[in-house]
């Protein structure tokens, strides 16, 4: 493992997953107040690891739904990973099994931004970058979900606006990994699409079918050459 | 639902998290050129904004327009100007805490 590059990913992590922690503390608090056992909310922290997913998960289980639906959901969701699996792969060609399993293991959309952004910047190890944000990413979703179960009735981190900070840590993101006008197309379509899947799509399932259904377009639209007969030099870069 | 039911569907739902997430992983990737190439590009941009938006506009399921989308449109504004993480996050988050004193 090449230890700078792990370091560089502990540090680009630490004030997104700080975002991530007070998100966890949301989740350990609606997972008891659920009805999952407090030892199961956090062991769901350690096994599913996706926030999305476990907070579908609860509000599922708090309303009464079967396994089967609760399953069926998480399965939605978890689709998104499968390109974002294939784009991380594309980075890491010659890197060992035992190591990629541990990247799958915290493949999230967090760390995953994360990554691509860094190696755009010239990150020389991605996948040592991506083990050090993963690793304060589990650190900080596990803690949080563990001070929710045991402090949750003293700590009201959603009167701090922990839920509008998850959104705008994803536009941010976004707006990171936004390299041209291609990607601003793309990011005014899914935005598009997104509003349409919250009226037209069960919740399980919007974030998945608007986000493969707007990269597919994206791929669909012609090269740039195409789109710009006379590109002005510079111009393609937003920054 | 039971608590060892509870427990069996944490532990499916795990499994299936993690082989969505290992099934492209496990072997070297080849370079996924043409379409596919290019999805994977748009992908990110894609799923980010995705997940902004309905989280911004539907965070308990149905559409509504609260301080957190109020912080969202905020964010937004400050990306034409800038695409630090930081900045944006910290421009909507304030948006969003003054929205929430206002409505």
């Amino acid at each position: 493992m090449v230890l700078s590059s792990f370091r560089r990913g502990v540090r680009a992590s630490l004030g997104v997953n700080a975002v991530v922690a007070g998100f966890g503390i949301l989740y350990g608090v609606g997972a008891v107040q659920a009805g999952l056992p407090p030892l199961l909310a956090i062991a769901s922290s350690l096994v599913i690891l996706s926030g999305a997913a476990q907070f579908t998960a609860v509000a599922l289980i708090g309303a009464g739904a079967g396994p089967f639906a609760v399953i069926v959901a998480v399965t939605g969701l978890g689709l998104r990973h499968l390109p974002m699996g294939a784009a991380i792969g594309r980075l890491v060609p010659d890197v060992p099994r035992a190591k990629r399993l541990a990247l799958a293991y915290v493949l999230t959309d967090e760390t995953f931004g994360l990554t691509m952004r860094a190696a755009r910047d010239g990150e020389p190890h991605p996948e040592d970058f991506m083990l050090g944000a993963n690793l304060t990413l589990v650190t900080g979703w596990v803690l949080g979900t563990v001070a929710g179960v045991g402090f949750g009735d003293i700590l009201d981190v959603e009167a701090l606006g922990a839920g509008a900070l998850f959104a705008l840590l994803f536009l941010g993101l976004a707006r990171e990994s936004m390299t041209g006008r291609r990607d601003v197309y793309t990011a005014v379509a899914a935005a598009g699409a997104a509003v349409v899947s919250i009226f037209v799509i069960p919740a399980a399932w919007r974030i998945t079918v608007a986000g493969l259904a707007t990269a597919a377009a994206g791929a669909s639209l012609p090269p740039p050459r195409a789109l710009h007969r006379a590109p002005q030099p510079g111009r393609e870069d937003l920054a | 639902m039971t608590t060892p039911v509870m427990v069996v569907t944490v532990l499916v739902a795990g499994v299936i998290t993690f082989l969505s997430r290992v099934s492209f992983l496990l072997r070297a990737a080849p370079a996924f050129e043409g379409w596919f190439g290019r999805f994977l590009d748009a992908f990110p941009v894609a799923l980010f904004v995705s997940l902004a938006v309905v989280q911004g506009f539907a965070p308990d399921g149905s559409f509504e327009v609260g301080p957190g989308a109020a912080g969202l449109l905020v964010g937004v504004l400050t990306c034409v100007f800038t695409r630090r993480l930081a900045v944006v996050m910290l421009a909507g988050w304030l948006a969003a805490l003054l929205a929430d004193l206002v409505i």
